[in-house]
């Protein structure tokens, strides 16, 4: 066995008789490859050879088509929609969270909030067709209330929001809360004594500190709404107009089990969004990590 | 700069109303698992406990669950045994790889559950169709669902053992490799290990997107049993949520526990 003995002050990068220490990395690497890259990397080459040739036309035939260019639209205005009213609640829940309530009150809420987030899926829209479905106990409720059969359209783009921020709010104040640490009171006290007040602060301080981890924040809720399936699919069902890429996806290979190609391009584009998404997820919260240092 | 009075109101209704909103399709999801009949009422006419004996009697309750919790098991080990080695590795010897690995583990975050069941069965289709439709290809699937959570949490964990230093002092005492993994480094990293498989397996039993289609019927899960009997009869379906309830609650009461042992905890967590 050769031994590295550690000389102090070098750092002694060589194992000790471990010859094949690259081995577990390739290992990963491969199983990323094989799960992952590869498979992506098959829907792209599919996706632009579908007429046995290169050409784009899924892309033109998917932006001309009239369901999918509507499939394309639904799903970046519901993830925009849904990430701006969850990016908007969510700070504004963690900055009452900040500054208001008691440790305890806070810890519960924090617990609930990361239950909500991994509660997603059928269970959840089975839980919001309870309350808000026609025969739902809030749509009862309110007709009660009011005199006369109250309609609750759950099964529309609002409809799909309400139930998108059950996950998406709590997952904003999970990720925008530790950003708020960057507001040390030495910055409002400063702030005080050069005499500005609470609009200055806000504008010139708390504001520029804040805004980059908002907006990785909604850059986080945008991707996670994109990519969502199981919720839409159990709201949606088969039964109405309203259509997002990923139920587009999932009907075109699971359930029509024609025009792949099709599927294979909608798939490419969701996974650019993403990509990019997280890419400036990552910028963005690079630049929150000089403020928390 | 204190808070004025009315604003902290304001706060603590909002809060107040967003608890209300998290815990009322909970609270009808419970209610129903638990009601004789409610379709015309505000409430449930009478509760009864029938609806769970039925559900536990069901024939796939049973086997849906067994397959989920093996593939969860599954699932983390085979996440531990490519990761754990591998980050181990890196962080001592081979650090120049860290860009690649970290890329490499952010890779599931750009593919929603449909677009990976999608990209699998495309690939495997091509290379090598005898693993689609197979409980594998599934765990392969879940693996590779689960690799960033786990992925974070043993690097977290291993950046505040600092490592290396453990490691150098390891072989100034002669230690060989087995000795330092077994020694050293597992003892060590056995709550980011235990993070890492908590969440793991919660994102494999809770998927239901691919499962659906990499699995369907030929291998039902539970959460995939859910999206059929969904559809046959809401009282079980309540019932079946309420178990995927409680699930998630005991894995993220462990996870909150967890994570104050070992700060920082892991940065990456997936939704649902």
């Amino acid at each position: 066995m050769k031994t590295a003995v550690a000389v102090p002050g070098a750092r002694a990068r060589r194992g000790v008789g471990f010859r094949a220490d690259g081995l577990p990395i390739l290992l990963l690497v491969a199983f990323v490859g094989a799960t992952l890259v590869g498979p992506a990397l098959a829907l792209l080459w599919n996706s632009v050879t579908a007429g046995g040739h290169f050409s784009v036309s899924v892309y033109a035939r998917i932006l001309q088509g009239h369901g999918f260019r509507q499939a394309i639209i639904t799903s970046l205005l519901l993830a925009t929609c849904a990430a701006t009213v969850g990016t908007t609640l969510g700070a504004l829940l963690a900055l009452g969270l900040h500054r208001t309530v008691g440790e305890r009150f806070r810890s519960t809420f924090l617990a609930l909030a990361a239950v909500a987030t991994n509660y997603g899926g059928v269970p959840l829209a089975f839980g919001f067709i309870l309350l808000l479905g026609s025969q739902g106990a809030i749509t009862l409720l309110a007709s009660a209330l009011i005199g006369h059969k109250v309609s609750v359209e759950l099964v529309s783009f609002w409809g799909l929001v309400a139930v998108y921020l059950y996950f998406l709010i709590p997952l904003c104040v999970l990720t925008f809360l530790p950003a708020l640490v960057a507001l040390r009171v030495e910055l409002f006290e400063a702030a005080a004594v050069h005499g500005a007040r609470s609009y200055h602060f806000w504008r010139y301080v708390g504001g520029p500190i804040l805004l980059p981890p908002l907006a990785a924040s909604f850059v986080l809720l945008f991707a996670s709404a994109l990519g969502s399936y199981s919720t839409p699919w159990a709201i949606i069902g088969g039964g109405s107009d309203l259509t997002l890429m990923t139920v587009q996806i999932g009907f075109l290979f699971g359930e029509a089990g024609y025009d792949l190609v099709m599927a294979d391009g909608l798939a490419v584009m969701i996974i650019v969004l993403a990509a990019a998404s997280l890419v400036i997820y990552h910028m963005l919260m690079s630049r929150t990590a000089r403020w928390l240092r | 700069m204190t808070l004025s009075r009315s604003v902290r109101t304001v706060a603590l209704i909002l809060l107040g109303a967003f608890v209300l909103y998290l815990v009322l399709p909970l609270m009808a999801t419970l209610l129903f698992a638990l009601a004789t009949r409610w379709t015309t009422t505000v409430l449930p006419e009478q509760l009864t406990s029938t609806w769970i004996f039925q559900t536990v009697r069901e024939p796939r309750f049973l086997g849906t669950i067994r397959r989920s919790l093996t593939l969860g098991v599954v699932v983390i080990l085979v996440d531990l045994l490519l990761v754990v080695p591998a980050l181990v590795v890196m962080t001592v010897t081979r650090s120049r790889w860290r860009p690649l690995l970290d890329a490499a583990s952010l890779v599931p975050y750009a593919m929603p559950g449909v677009v990976l069941a999608l990209a699998l069965i495309r690939f495997y289709g091509m290379v090598f169709p005898a693993l689609l439709n197979t409980p594998w290809l599934l765990g392969a699937a879940h693996a590779a669902l689960a690799l960033p959570i786990v992925y974070w949490a043993i690097l977290n964990n291993l950046k505040a053992i600092k490592l290396y230093d453990l490691y150098e002092a390891a072989v100034t005492c002669g230690a060989r490799w087995p000795q330092i993994l077994r020694f050293v480094v597992l003892p060590n990293i056995r709550t980011g290990m235990a993070i890492a498989a908590v969440a793991g397996f919660t994102a494999s039993f809770t998927d239901f997107a691919v499962a659906n289609f990499v699995v369907g019927g030929s291998w039902l899960t539970f959460s995939v049993w859910q999206g059929y009997v969904m559809h046959q009869n809401g009282h079980i379906m309540a019932v079946t949520s309420v178990v995927s309830l409680v699930v998630t609650m005991v894995t993220t009461f462990l996870l909150i526990r967890l994570a104050h042992e070992s700060a920082p905890a892991p940065r990456h967590a997936r939704g649902g």
